[in-house]
């Protein structure tokens, strides 16, 4: 097990690595003159001849990667050219947000998606069957920023029940300790702002949701009837367990690991769709940020962002990877 | 030759019936299920209304006419107008003909590079496969969006730049689907006979991996169709795509917002075509795949990738 852990970690590092080279050559080397960028228009010749000699541009370009690679390791990827602030700051500040809609989404969905799946594969014909059907339809083909907006207009203006953006209603303290509103104010034990910041999740929420909800409940669905159909299912049953006995005990277990494989999938999904829901529901997100950096061309806050998500996302995969072990015994490596 | 005197056995026996041409064959097949024809039936309707709707289509899809500004739908403005005064029905039928290039041209980046990746990785035999494997298995573990923000941070915005972008989110997983079935063709003893003949190895790719390696990658740029209508507009609603004031729906998307509690049908018919349209393009991909049945990527790999 400990050199299986070890391979991974190693192979998870390679891919960073890998990350980092493609940012680089991505990002220093294919869009042109950043001297000519960051000095601006009027720069004469004198002058963007002294950034690109102060900015190393004219060392060679593997000194270039090395120079690069040693700062971002040490968490500095250089000023953002729009704010004026180290770029790594701008995006930790707006991750957090991001993070906290992203599981709270993640969460929705196994639950909403994990029930209809079964529901809708242990009793055919039901009502739960037509709505995980229509979940998946309107789920995997509905853009998440038109949900959105429709969730907006619904819950927003027609019905008036929640707020239409936005992470705080105005007036409402919250002292930032992780970044994360809703941690922060369990931390601080601030129950009235705690209760501000769900009363605003739940749109985007619900909107980012949808599509992993209707993911994993086709997957779980499709799991589901097919690990009934095994002898020791019939077995079971036939020994006299009750329904539920035979469904809890027997099939779920073998069930989920489809399911939890779908769920580690969804991640790179999910920070996509968050970007999009962000947008819409005006919360200042990683979307507001690598939106913004792309238009300026900030350079070094998107290189911030790449790989600093890409160390996200590594380390998300070998998480889901090392859980196969947990729950599987025989994906365990000898 | 071995193969035709002795691998088919009992499968031969159906050929002494009079096959149907291989147009019916196709025909039953994509329209089997209901479910497959309805898929079928929307795409078509997509591409008629491509292809002749900007022709009649009541307004000019550009031309302001600040008089009719935020008109709610009605006899003259079917779908109501913009705050522009446009015609959101011109626009939506204008959008349809920019919808279908956008997924024309991102499945021929993706179909085009990742077959020619994973044919590469799969008859190179060597350390090019290592690597582009390697390579593939990192953009597959990416954010799709981040990706394709990273293309664009490099061509700038547009409608042409956000199709390639996502145009290149999708090649690995093109270039893995590719490679493996052109790995399994490679081992299938009619290559190691063409082999044994002296056929090269362009010839190998190009007369047996080729067309074996056709039916999945079809089926999966069919789902890509819709697909990347779908991913093309959210960057198109994001500001990096297409530029105001062209009529793709995403951007016409984006600029709802404004009026999003005051003039609903700005976003929602977009929005809704946007939806019919990577609905028609999945029932579509659906029935391909079952169509040729072989070696498709499950349901796993294929929803909107990892």
């Amino acid at each position: 097990m400990a050199r299986y852990v070890a391979g991974r970690l190693l192979q998870a590092l390679v891919v960073v690595l890998g990350v980092t080279v493609i940012t680089f050559i991505a990002l220093h080397v294919v869009p042109g003159d950043v001297a000519q960028m960051i000095g601006g228009e009027k720069a004469t010749p004198q002058q963007i001849a002294e950034i690109r000699r102060q900015l190393g541009l004219d060392d060679p370009l593997w000194v270039q990667y090395w120079r690069f690679l040693s700062s971002a390791v040490r968490g500095d990827f250089g000023i953002s050219l729009q704010t004026r602030r180290p770029a790594v700051q701008e995006v930790l500040t707006a991750f957090p947000l991001t993070f906290q809609l992203a599981v709270l989404a993640l969460a929705v969905a196994v639950a909403a998606g994990g029930w209809l799946g079964i529901v809708s594969a242990t009793r055919a014909g039901g009502i739960a069957e037509g709505a995980a059907m229509l979940v998946t339809m309107v789920g995997t083909s509905a853009p998440v920023f038109w949900t959105g907006l429709l969730l907006l207009l619904l819950g927003g203006s027609v019905l008036r029940l929640f707020p239409i953006g936005g992470v705080l209603s105005s007036g409402v303290e919250l002292d930032r300790i992780t970044g994360i509103p809703l941690l922060d104010g369990l931390l601080t034990g601030n129950w009235p702002a705690l209760g501000d910041v769900l009363w605003h999740l739940v749109l985007p929420v619900l909107t980012l949701a949808l599509l992993p909800t209707a993911v994993i409940a086709r997957i779980t669905r499709a799991s589901v009837l097919e690990v009934l159909r095994n002898p020791y299912v019939q077995t079971a049953r036939a020994k006299g367990a009750s329904r539920a006995r035979v469904l809890y005990r027997h099939a779920l277990p073998n069930a989920l690991l489809p399911v939890v494989t779908t769920v580690g999938l969804q991640f790179g999904t999910l920070l996509s769709g968050a970007i999009l829901t962000e947008t819409v529901f005006a919360l200042p997100g990683l979307g507001r940020v690598a939106v913004n950096a792309i238009l300026s061309r900030d350079y070094p806050v998107i290189e911030a962002m790449v790989v600093l998500t890409a160390v996200v996302f590594t380390v998300i995969n070998l998480i889901v990877d090392l859980s196969y072990g947990l729950l599987d015994p025989r994906q365990r490596p000898g | 030759m071995a193969e035709e005197l002795f691998g088919r056995g009992r499968d031969a026996a159906p050929d002494l019936l009079p096959r149907p041409p291989a147009v019916v064959g196709a025909w039953r097949a994509l329209t089997a299920r209901r479910r497959h024809a309805l898929g079928l039936a929307m795409v078509a309707g997509l591409v008629l209304m491509a292809l002749v709707g900007p022709l009649l289509a009541p307004y000019d899809p550009i031309a302001q006419q600040l008089s009719d500004q935020l008109q709610p739908p009605s006899l003259h403005h079917w779908l109501g107008t913009d705050q522009f005064g446009r015609d959101i029905l011109s626009r939506i039928l204008a959008g349809a003909r920019l919808a279908m290039l956008v997924g024309l041209l991102a499945d021929a980046v993706a179909l085009c590079f990742g077959s020619l990746l994973g044919l590469v990785a799969a008859f190179s035999r060597s350390w090019v496969d290592a690597v582009v494997m390697r390579v593939v298995d990192m953009l597959l573990a990416f954010p799709y969006l981040l990706l394709a923000m990273v293309v664009i941070a490099i061509l700038g915005t547009g409608l042409t730049p956000a199709v390639i972008a996502i145009g290149v989110v999708y090649v690995p997983q093109f270039a893995r689907l590719v490679r493996s079935a052109a790995l399994a063709v490679r081992e299938e003893q009619y290559v190691e006979a063409a082999r044994a003949l002296g056929v090269g190895r362009t010839g190998i790719v190009l007369r047996h991996a080729l067309p074996n390696v056709a039916p999945p990658a079809i089926a999966q740029a069919t789902l890509l169709f819709g697909i990347s209508i779908l991913e093309v507009a959210g960057l198109g609603f994001l500001g990096l795509g297409a530029q105001p004031p062209t009529p793709e729906w995403g951007t016409m998307l984006a600029d709802s917002r404004t009026y999003v509690l005051t003039a609903w049908w700005l976003g929602a018919f977009p929005g809704l075509a946007i939806m019919i349209s990577v609905l028609a393009f999945n029932l579509l991909g659906d029935a391909v795949r079952d169509a040729f049945d072989a070696g498709a990527p499950s349901r796993l790999e294929r929803d909107r990738g990892a």
